[in-house]
């Protein structure tokens, strides 16, 4: 706490009667003690009292600023949470483009399956009757 | 073209067990990502006290600058008793 007490002092203020004879020291009981007018006093009262209130404005914002920086923090995990997050949405969504390319491969290998089948199916049943038809004109040639 | 059908097959499946390793992988990114917005709402909920207590603080700054008007106005005002017991106070 530092406090301007030659703005007090006999010396530097001279200009009026008060200050010219106050603070001064006096000798009381053998103690020396130095004495203020009461509006003296009273200033040294305020600048002492402006010192604790600036002392405490200080530390609320000190507070404050420690407040305000972890919440930066709290961002910053919040943004380095999000980038990751995107980073997978990207991964998974190449994994799906790779997935839907599979799907396609699988359909047509069994499409082409199903008409592989289908002609199977064809000449089996081509094949069948003409058995049917032949066994018949055989019999019947016979 | 019996081995020709063998050979679709065969790629059949290596397609479906690549579609089922992608969507493992695919789950296992899904995971993450839960975790991460837990994270993120663990953060944000973190973030919320903080700038409730930064209000309050305001708060505080503000009841301590009326106070000191207050006092200011009333060390103006005292008398010697009040004076040296404000004195005797501070040097204690």
């Amino acid at each position: 706490m530092m406090l301007n007490l030659s703005t007090f002092s006999q010396t530097s203020l001279s200009n009026t009667s008060i200050v010219n004879k106050y603070p001064k020291s006096l000798i009381i009981n053998k103690d020396t003690v130095i004495a203020f007018k009461i509006e003296q006093a009273r200033e040294l009262a305020v600048k002492v009292e402006t010192v604790n209130y600036q002392d405490t404005i200080i530390k609320n914002l000190q507070q404050t600023d420690n407040l305000k920086n972890a919440i930066i923090s709290e961002q910053d995990v919040q943004i380095n949470t999000l980038k990751d997050k995107i980073k997978n949405d990207i991964k998974i969504d190449s994994m799906r483009v790779i997935q839907l390319s599979n799907c396609d491969s699988i359909v047509k290998n069994l499409e082409k399956e199903v008409k592989k089948e289908r002609i199977k199916r064809k000449i089996a049943i081509g094949g069948g009757t003409t058995a049917v038809i032949l066994t018949i004109l055989a019999f019947l040639l016979l | 073209m019996l081995f020709s059908v063998k050979d679709r097959s065969k790629e059949i499946e290596s397609l479906k067990l690549d579609r089922s390793l992608q969507e493992g992988k695919i789950e296992i990114l899904k995971n993450i990502n839960d975790d991460l917005d837990k994270k993120l709402v663990a953060s944000e909920q973190k973030q919320k006290l903080l700038s409730d207590s930064i209000f309050i603080k305001n708060e505080e700054l503000k009841k301590i600058k009326i106070d000191y008007a207050k006092k200011i106005g009333n060390i103006r005002n005292y008398n010697d008793v009040e004076l040296v017991n404000f004195f005797t106070d501070k040097l204690k």
